[in-house]
């Protein structure tokens, strides 16, 4: 088994993320190891220590490493903090995307996903803190990179259940899962580099956990297209493993508006396993000169993830969506499985096979399938 | 009062079956739970020298010893039916206690022989208010026939010693050495034991009171040739959840469930003007109601088998979308067979399976003009591999089905219920 592996990491295969799913560990709040208490962005000294000592497994390490070994190396390039105010941290992300396979459209290219340094800064025990982020980030609809700020914003916790944020961060909606390829995240406009300004409010409590954002769009990247709006998420935690969830967001600027609505669940099993789900409907109303187009979609996002050993688990995600424009109707389904491995600490690998099927008022199509590897690195 | 209470639990009806067993013993539990020295998954050398440190700050009573030593009982028959180390570890320390305390001693130290381990001398005492029947003369005995243990690295688990033993002689048709080849070399450690609950404990075979009896009288021997039958035959025993309590005790599983399911199929058409082929593709998409059958169980592996009746609709197209037929309805059924494997029992399984795929439907409007194609097939019948995977919610089973079909995936996703 370790040789294949092996094999399949000589041969580029994938790395990646995923965190939402972690409440299969017994960790529902993204707090416990992120610094935004959303989740993405980076890890914190705890979220560190954990991923190297749960999530990752002990590839290369002897037995006779003990975990607490491993977790003393978990900080930025292997070291101990030296004092609590700094924290610095790296975090690449490659895509291998190999499309319809079979086919004669079929294209190989590799995506440079994410390359992003951090700071962190803390003070007055945790009480304020400063992320800032600056890397590059693959430019849309083409390959090349341009420099780019998925998050900086400064934190202020209120006692211990109330934190604000102030800046640039991920809207606040549904699941934040990594896969921005779903309907859940591509289509809502809530994908891998759709950030926005804002104000950001959270409650953590024993039985529930969310709140409010509101935000003025990336107005410094592009003005034109900075989407205002406001939007509120909470999660009812029924139990540690098992939170269920709603949204809403509201968004507008000169050319779209957007509603969504949404409700989730994540249901955590033993020893790492979890399913989580999101179901969302959203209206869409665009403006293109003086042609207005209404759409409605109904989405579904559903991904299982099946511990098989440390570091090793199998995924499975189901992306639905239907969407109505005037006659029109439309549905796709994608179906992605593969293998998560985090062989050990700081790599993270995923491949996985997705097959997409596309049927709508005036037929169907071939389906598709793609292959995907993804690595993900950070130090 | 309580004495009597105690004594009418360990009567012959008392013990008719293992539930009841299990449920004197859990009010055993509940009696001492409380008490500093129970330690049930102590291991066992750790928890001589535990005695051996606190036994001077707690009196017995003869009846709490009592106690201590059906539990003890109890426990090795419990380990007698599962095998589980638990009980192994919580009867060793349960006899050890009342043989330091001199409670039953000789009896005591023949179940710590019988469990693998060697005997030792009383060092504690209690109070024989109620009765003198608690020999000295048993410390005797033990000294006569192993002599007495002075410290604590005289005391240690025989199954690493590889040197021969006498044989006790009041332990008859039992040799030491089929002693200790049944016994783990090693005790538990305490993170990989669970709380004792008796509902957990189930065991697969009918027992009654023909097959082996505990009450007061227990003897020795009673015991022992007891354990050399489930030496020789060792039962199957499974920790059972809540959810297969709801289930058959014959491990069969039966559920009923609706899914969601998929797939494309690929065919050529002929065109009758040109009698040229054109390759079209099929989406086909359906719900579904049916059923699981998991109908033999091996170890952590079971066989199942489905079937689902499918009601759904597909639209067919060419590559170009040339020519289609859109939303036709189309009922279809699945029938499969799988190996499944529990990961965890009754909380998640994959397994590997064949599924028969069915699709009826016509194709007319292909045939007639302006059309006019010479379709191969109206309805599909197809076989696919799948992957399965599934997870449990007390009864609520959520399963995903991946399967190969066509050059394509064919999936199946949905929730079973299971009734039993």
């Amino acid at each position: 088994m370790r040789s294949l592996f092996i094999f399949l990491t000589l041969l580029g295969v994938n790395f990646s993320y995923a965190y939402t799913n972690y409440i299969g560990y017994g960790y529902g709040s993204c707090l416990t190891c992120h610094y935004n208490a959303y989740g993405n962005g980076p890890l914190n000294d705890y979220g560190r220590a954990l991923g190297a000592t749960m999530i990752s497994g002990r590839l290369f390490l002897p037995k006779s490493t003990s975990e607490e070994k491993i977790a003393e190396k978990s900080g930025f390039f292997f070291s101990q903090p030296k004092q609590t105010w700094f924290r610095p941290s790296l975090d690449y992300r490659g895509l291998y995307l190999m499309q319809s396979l079979g086919k004669n459209s079929s294209t190989n290219r590799y995506v440079h996903m994410q390359a992003d340094a951090n700071v962190v800064l803390k003070f007055a025990e945790d009480k304020f803190i400063f992320s800032g982020t600056i890397g590059l980030a693959p430019e849309s609809g083409s390959d090349s990179q341009t420099l780019y700020s998925r998050e900086n914003y400064f934190m202020f916790r209120l006692g211990e259940n109330h934190r604000f944020y102030l800046g640039k961060t991920d809207h606040l909606f549904g699941l934040r899962v990594p896969d921005h390829n779903v309907a859940a995240r591509g289509a809502t406009g809530l994908g891998e580099n759709d950030q926005t300004y804002g104000v950001t409010y959270h409650l953590f409590k024993p039985k529930f956990e969310g709140g409010l954002q509101v935000f003025l769009g990336d107005f410094v990247t592009d003005s034109e297209t900075a989407a205002k709006g406001a939007s509120a998420s909470g999660e009812f935690v029924i139990n540690d493993r098992f939170r269920l969830g709603a949204s809403s967001l509201y968004s507008t600027f000169d050319l779209a508006d957007r509603l969504i609505f949404a409700l989730h669940t994540r249901i955590g099993f033993t020893k790492g396993s979890s399913l989580i789900s999101e179901f969302g409907y959203q209206t869409l109303e665009q403006t293109l000169g003086s042609i207005t187009s209404k759409s409605n979609m109904i989405y579904f996002f559903l991904q299982n993830q099946f511990y098989l050993t440390r570091g090793l688990n199998f995924i499975q995600t189901f992306d639905y969506s239907n969407r109505e424009n005037g006659n029109s109707d439309s549905t796709s389904w994608k179906i992605q499985v593969g293998l998560q491995w985090f062989p050990l600490s700081r790599l993270e690998m995923r491949f996985e096979i997705g097959n997409s099927r596309f049927y709508s008022t005036n037929g169907t199509s071939d389906d598709n399938l793609d292959l995907l590897l993804q690595n993900h690195i950070w130090f | 009062m309580v004495l009597r209470i105690f004594i009418l639990f360990f009567s012959l009806s008392s013990f008719s079956n293992i539930g009841k067993i299990a449920s004197v013993r859990q009010k055993i539990f509940l009696t001492i739970k409380e008490h500093p020295l129970y330690q049930p998954q102590m291991p066992f050398d750790t928890y001589y020298q535990f005695l051996d440190e606190k036994a001077d700050t707690h009196d017995f009573t003869e009846f709490k010893l009592k106690l201590w030593y059906f539990l003890g009982k109890i426990d090795a028959y419990f380990y007698l039916k599962t095998r589980e180390k638990k009980y192994l570890t919580s009867s060793r320390n349960a006899f050890l206690l009342t043989a330091y305390y001199g409670y039953e001693n000789k009896a005591s130290n023949n179940f710590l022989r019988l469990l693998g381990m060697r005997q030792i001398e009383a060092r504690g005492g209690y109070s024989k208010s109620k009765s003198q029947k608690i020999s000295n003369q048993s410390n005797n005995v033990n000294q006569e026939v192993q002599g007495p243990l002075q410290d604590y690295d005289d005391f240690e688990d025989i199954s690493s010693d590889t040197t021969k033993e006498e044989k006790d002689s009041e332990i008859d048709d039992l040799t030491y050495e089929e002693d200790v080849n049944s016994i783990p070399s090693t005790n538990v450690p305490d993170s990989e034991l669970e709380p004792y609950n008796p509902d957990d404990v189930v065991i697969e075979d009918d027992l009654d009171t023909t097959d082996f009896d505990i009450d007061e009288n227990l003897e020795v021997n009673e015991v022992s040739d007891s354990w050399e039958q489930e030496n020789r035959k060792p039962k199957k025993v499974k920790k059972r959840s809540k959810v297969e309590k709801s289930v058959s005790p014959l491990g069969k599983k039966f559920g009923i469930g609706y899914s969601f399911i998929s797939w494309q199929e690929t065919f050529n058409l002929t065109n009758q003007s040109t009698n040229k082929d054109e390759e079209v593709y099929l989406s086909y998409r359906a719900h579904s109601l049916g059923g699981n059958l998991e109908f033999v169980t091996l170890g952590n592996w079971h066989l199942s088998s489905h079937l689902h009746f499918l009601l759904g609709s597909f639209n067919v197209s060419n590559e170009g979308g040339a020519f289609f037929e859109a939303n036709i309805s189309a009922i279809g059924a699945t029938f499969g067979l799988a190996a499944k494997y529990d990961i965890e029992r009754d909380l998640r399984s994959f397994g590997l399976g064949i599924d028969m795929l069915y699709r009826g439907g016509e194709l007319e409007s292909l045939q007639t003009a302006p059309n006019n194609y010479t379709t191969p097939r109206d309805a599909f019948l197809g076989f696919a591999p799948y992957l399965e995977f599934e997870h449990h919610f007390s009864k609520l089973g959520f399963f995903t089905r991946l399967g190969y079909l066509e050059s394509t995936f064919y999936w199946h996703a949905g929730l079973h219920y299971y009734l039993f």
